[in-house]
């Protein structure tokens, strides 16, 4: 038991104790115990919901399939960077690292989503647990260290898209590893007085690993080497070279090895419109709803940057929080935000550590004081922070109970999202979601699943793969995947794509199926299907409408 | 580096940052004449970068 608390219990030993002071006593434990038991309840609700994500056998969100699709590719030693000018006018336009790890899996079990789902879940755990055991490096207190982690997994942008087959959170997982360690290896240099480039080289490997997982770990590459040369310089400096020569050689490898493809698909194709709108409303809803852990942070920030050594956690928050405003890039979203929100949920934890120690030293073993206080407003600072980010589907009787105790809607009311047809009525979707109007975190039913198996069978009518935007049902019965819809939209307007075969292909009725559901094309692709095909079906999946399409 | 030097590389920070938003209009790139809203956004928080350097520059040879 934490040494507060244990000054807590002296307090209960002593005769003719007042029932204020009782409170007094009580009230911090009662308060910490609640906190603990909101943060667990959003983990079971996360497992809850990664479980039902790994039985569901397509899409849920709309670029999985083509990760999937990365890591076949990979699992037959091929290159997924690709010529997207011919037939199946297919590329990634992501680093390798997150698929490459999956290809054990797939060689087992075949091209699955749960694998990639179960592996970008995992990632999150790690990433929880790294975050506890950087706040109990320093506090030493399981609950504290408990709830920073645990904070990190309830929040509804690491619930969204945690056990979704997308590399993001795997990236971050390596970013909080790396960051972790680089902190925990410069104090024991500080303290021990030697160097221990051994650890330092992990570090290294640990940033490359986040780089060549997505790209957007270039902001915390950037922090831990501001870090360095903060306490550091020189040697700083001479660790950069070498990292910067070895990420630039594996870079060039990559880009000779696919004759270019990999510099056009990863990098030029990424260099997509900033949406201004979008990025403030993403900043505004991120701090809606991380309000606690923000503030905590950013106060922990201010402190250190004028009463103390900068740490590389805070260097990391600031860092993360700049790199956000890339979520208004089209394309981009709430995910770009879970590197800060790692970084804060460190901070907050680092920050309240910081404030119990000052409180302990306040109040001497007085059983009722400076640590009370600070205990009680700590487990309402939590409590309030878990309230900011409730969620849950509430189809779990179990959950919609509780849903209906604490307040909270049991359902929502929510419009089908279509591109293809008319506008349908708003349907009641058992998931509530202090994000709002979320189409990421409701559990796939098995309304989803026989929706999903039905757009299925509709292709394997046809005899060829289908010109579809989700890669599931080709994937389904065994067909190409052809071309990535949001990849080819970002050539076309970078002006990198020669979309000739593709329009020929589709002029010419050579695809018996074609299924929308966003109508994330390019314009004269959308024309070209518009003209040879018409919509004979519409199938609702995970609250879109799909249409299904024939030649006419 | 000292917390002087801190405040100093933070100004310098917001000094580039302010000329490399006005560097964009000078390669013809944004929609507005004169200082658009993004740009303003800009400004103001290189302006803010560079308060908190000059508020670093009192604290001199404490360790950042």
């Amino acid at each position: 038991m934490s040494d507060e608390f244990a000054a807590l219990r002296e307090g209960e030993g002593e005769t003719a104790v007042s029932f204020p002071t009782k409170l007094a006593i009580y009230a911090p434990r009662i308060l910490i115990g609640l906190a603990l038991a909101a943060f667990v309840g959003y983990f079971i609700i996360y497992a809850v919901y990664a479980y039902r994500l790994f039985q569901f056998p397509f899409d849920y969100d709309q670029g999985e399939g083509f990760e999937l699709m990365d890591t076949l590719l990979f699992s037959q030693g091929e290159w997924p960077y690709r010529d997207n000018d011919v037939y199946p006018f297919y590329s990634s336009n992501y680093p390798p690292l997150f698929h490459v790890v999956i290809v054990p899996l797939v060689w087992l079990f075949g091209p699955q989503y749960w694998t990639g789902r179960l592996i970008s879940f995992l990632g999150t755990l790690i990433t929880a647990a790294a975050i506890g055991y950087a706040v109990q490096r320093e506090g030493k207190r399981w609950w504290l260290s408990a709830l920073a982690g645990l904070a990190f997994l309830a929040s509804n942008y690491v619930y969204h898209v945690g056990p979704l087959f997308r590399q993001h959170m795997f990236m971050v997982m390596f970013e909080t590893l790396a960051v972790v360690l680089m902190t925990a290896v410069i104090a024991r240099e500080e303290a021990a007085g030697k160097k221990l480039n051994g650890r330092l080289l992990l570090v290294m490997l640990l940033l490359l690993a986040a780089g060549y997982t997505k790209q957007l770990a270039y902001a915390t590459v950037a922090a831990v080497f501001i870090f360095f040369f903060i306490r550091q310089p020189k040697r700083a400096v001479l660790w950069a070279i070498p990292f910067a020569a070895v990420t630039g050689l594996i870079f060039l490898w990559i880009d000779w090895s696919t004759n270019g493809m990999w510099l056009l698909n990863t990098v030029t194709a990424n260099l997509n419109p900033f949406i201004r709108e979008q990025a403030i409303g993403l900043f505004r809803q991120w701090w809606t709803l991380h309000t606690v852990l923000t503030v905590a942070a950013l106060a922990f920030a201010v402190y250190q940057l004028y009463f103390e050594r900068l740490s590389l956690y805070t260097i990391w928050f600031v860092a993360a929080l700049l790199n956000s405003v890339t979520a208004g890039k089209w394309g981009a979203g709430e995910s770009y935000f879970a590197t800060a929100i790692a970084a804060s949920c460190i901070l907050t934890g680092l920050a309240f550590h910081r404030v119990l120690q000052w409180a302990e030293k306040r109040d001497g073993r007085r059983p009722v004081g400076w640590q009370t206080a600070v205990l009680t407003a700590m487990g309402l600072l939590f409590l309030i922070q878990a309230n900011k980010m409730f969620h849950m589907p509430t189809d779990v009787p179990a959950f919609r109970a509780i849903a209906a105790a604490l307040g909270k809607p049991t359902e929502v009311w929510i419009a089908p999202q279509t591109s293809c047809s008319a506008p349908r009525d708003p349907e009641r979707i058992p998931y509530v979601d202090s994000a709002g109007v979320s189409l990421l975190g409701r559990p796939p039913t098995a309304a989803d699943t026989a929706a999903g198996i039905q757009i299925a069978e509709f292709v394997a009518e046809g005899q060829t793969a289908a010109f579809s935007e989700d890669a599931g049902f080709n994937f389904y019965v065994g067909r190409d995947i052809v071309t990535n819809p949001t990849q080819l939209l970002n050539l076309y307007n970078n002006n990198q794509v020669d979309l000739t075969d593709m329009l020929a292909m589709i002029n010419s009725q050579a695809f018996d199926s074609v299924i929308l559901r966003a109508q994330f094309y390019p314009p004269p692709v959308l024309d070209a299907i518009g003209q040879q095909y018409e919509t004979v079906d519409l199938v609702q999946m995970n609250g879109f409408v799909y249409c299904l399409m024939r030649p006419r | 580096m000292t917390k002087r030097q801190l405040g100093l590389a933070f100004m310098a920070l917001s000094v580039l940052a302010a000329l490399g938003s006005f560097a964009n209009d000078l390669l013809g790139a944004g929609d507005f004449q004169g200082v658009g809203p993004t740009q303003r956004l800009a400004l103001l928080a290189a302006g803010v970068v560079f308060l908190v350097g000059v508020s670093l520059l009192p604290l001199g040879d404490k360790p950042a």
